[in-house]
């Protein structure tokens, strides 16, 4: 691990400015702690031993814009995670959902899309999924790459699968997918109301309308400031009485736009826009 | 008034004490007669609870010790301001540090020594943000996570506190975690832990 690694405030800070200036990549709103980490975590994987050497490596461009946000940015993701909170949108949110003609439904940071993927299966047991749209956005192209293809680790699905049936699942997991050479291929027919685009949360802008916007463990790694600066986004990109995610360990209350969402269940951090 | 509120809040700030608890198997039983000592008037301290747990775990650590103990309990989420004489659970599937303003953030990197929470990380960024101001307790658990986290806390002068192996359900955790140092503060019984612990705060 990072033990012997060590990066002062003053530090941080320099790679902050190194990344924008060089790399043209705003981690200005990122939260410190899981920035620091990242940092040290990278320069251990580039064997730097000190910030100085680090700065020379980054200076030389010997990483490509991409691969640093790729080390940067956390992907952690997998399907029907908090599965209570997929209950809760199959049993609560559906009714509401199914009363609009299209439904649009933007998840923001969708990384390799499990959580796209994992409603679209819900939706489709409820009728619902040819006339939804799901916008899925990732300030990282990789990933985005990856939840086009909807190709996974098949030792993943067992995990999926028990989390799929506790959410309320009515066929068995699967069904949803082709299993070959250790990899689960999921069908086709669940990405196809997919968009997928790049977008930045940090300084994006709002692009449609949304019924229903899923924003789970992104703002962790964001700053308050940012964390507001994202939530006003998302509100102005709701229709009136639409609902808004966020992760079950995140919590919109230290929000400064907060007299502006109804809290639906406090628990599981599912919002909805009053007007 | 609102001024005066937040100056004050903000002294309190630079000089709270945290008290990190680091398990893995067999903690439970030990964090569970560490918090017989507790109580709202003598726990001068934060304490924060780190303890390896299947993910998917829902909060009954925590609704448990809320009804048994006289002391308030809460679960950890992203963005809570760290407050004395408050007990935290960090939630499985996530790492768990402190921010420099006394926030708790949460984090989904990787596992570190396949373990999320990991008792390094947290000891590391703790420890980063309160330098001597950091009462680090390491117990019972069967891999030797928190042992490099342990040098960062000696290094920055925090204090360390090991459960006595021989005591230890799992040894692995405590004698990894006196292995790495040239010296550890204190090793003490189960019995001893929270008296130790409560010098210092």
């Amino acid at each position: 691990m990072e033990a012997l690694l060590e990066i002062s405030e003053n530090e941080l800070d320099d790679f902050i400015q190194l990344s924008d200036k060089l790399y043209g990549i705003d981690f200005s709103g990122y939260a410190l702690e899981s920035l620091r980490r990242r940092v040290l975590r990278l320069m251990q994987l580039k064997s730097c031993d000190s910030f100085t050497a680090f700065k020379y490596y980054l200076a030389n461009q010997q990483l490509s814009d991409e691969e640093l946000l790729n080390e940067i940015s956390v992907n952690t993701t997998e399907m029907f995670r908090d599965f209570e909170v997929f209950k809760f949108l199959k049993d609560e949110v559906f009714s509401v959902l199914e009363t609009y003609p299209r439904i649009n439904i933007w998840h923001a940071g969708c990384s390799t899309g499990q959580e796209p993927l994992s409603l679209a299966i819900l939706l489709k047991e409820h009728g619902l999924l040819r006339r939804t749209v799901q916008y899925c956005t990732d300030i990282n192209s990789e990933v985005l790459a990856q939840a086009k293809k909807g190709i996974y680790e098949l030792k993943e699905m067992k995990d999926y699968s028990a989390n799929y049936i506790r959410s309320g699942g009515a066929m068995s997991l699967s069904d949803y997918y082709v299993a070959n050479y250790g990899k689960a291929k999921m069908n086709r027919e669940l990405g196809k109301n997919m968009v997928f685009t790049k977008h930045n949360l940090i300084n994006g802008t709002s692009f449609n309308q949304m019924h229903m916007i899923m924003c789970r463990n992104v703002f962790i790694y964001l700053t308050t400031a940012q964390q507001n600066k994202v939530l006003r986004l998302f509100i102005d990109s709701l229709v009136p009485r639409g609902y808004l995610i966020l992760g079950v360990k995140e919590s919109a209350v230290f929000s400064t736009v907060l007299n502006e969402l109804e809290i639906v269940n406090g628990k599981l951090k599912i919002y909805r826009k009053k007007r | 008034m609102a001024n005066s509120r937040s100056i004050e809040k903000k002294d309190s700030h630079s000089t709270i004490k945290v008290v990190l608890f680091c398990g893995s198997t067999g903690a439970i039983e030990v964090l569970e007669k560490f918090l017989m000592n507790v109580s709202q008037k003598n726990l001068r301290a934060a304490l924060v609870v780190i303890l390896h747990r299947k993910t998917g775990t829902r909060d009954l650590l925590v609704r448990y010790l809320n009804e048994k103990l006289n002391v308030m309990v809460k679960a950890i989420e992203h963005g809570v301001p760290l407050e004395k004489g408050v007990i935290y659970i960090a939630p499985a599937g996530y790492h768990c540090m402190l921010e420099k303003d006394m926030t708790l953030s949460l984090d989904l990197s990787e596992k570190v020594m396949f373990s999320r929470p990991s008792a390094d990380v947290s000891l590391e960024s703790f420890s980063y943000n309160l330098k001597d101001r950091l009462i680090a307790i390491i117990v019972s658990g069967a891999n030797s996570d928190g042992a490099d986290g342990a040098k960062c806390v000696s290094r920055r002068n925090g204090k360390i506190i090991v459960q006595n192996p021989t005591e230890a359900f799992a040894k692995t955790m405590p004698s990894a975690v006196i292995d790495s140092l040239d010296k550890v503060d204190h090793i003490v019984t189960t019995k001893e832990l929270y008296k130790t612990a409560a010098k210092y705060f």
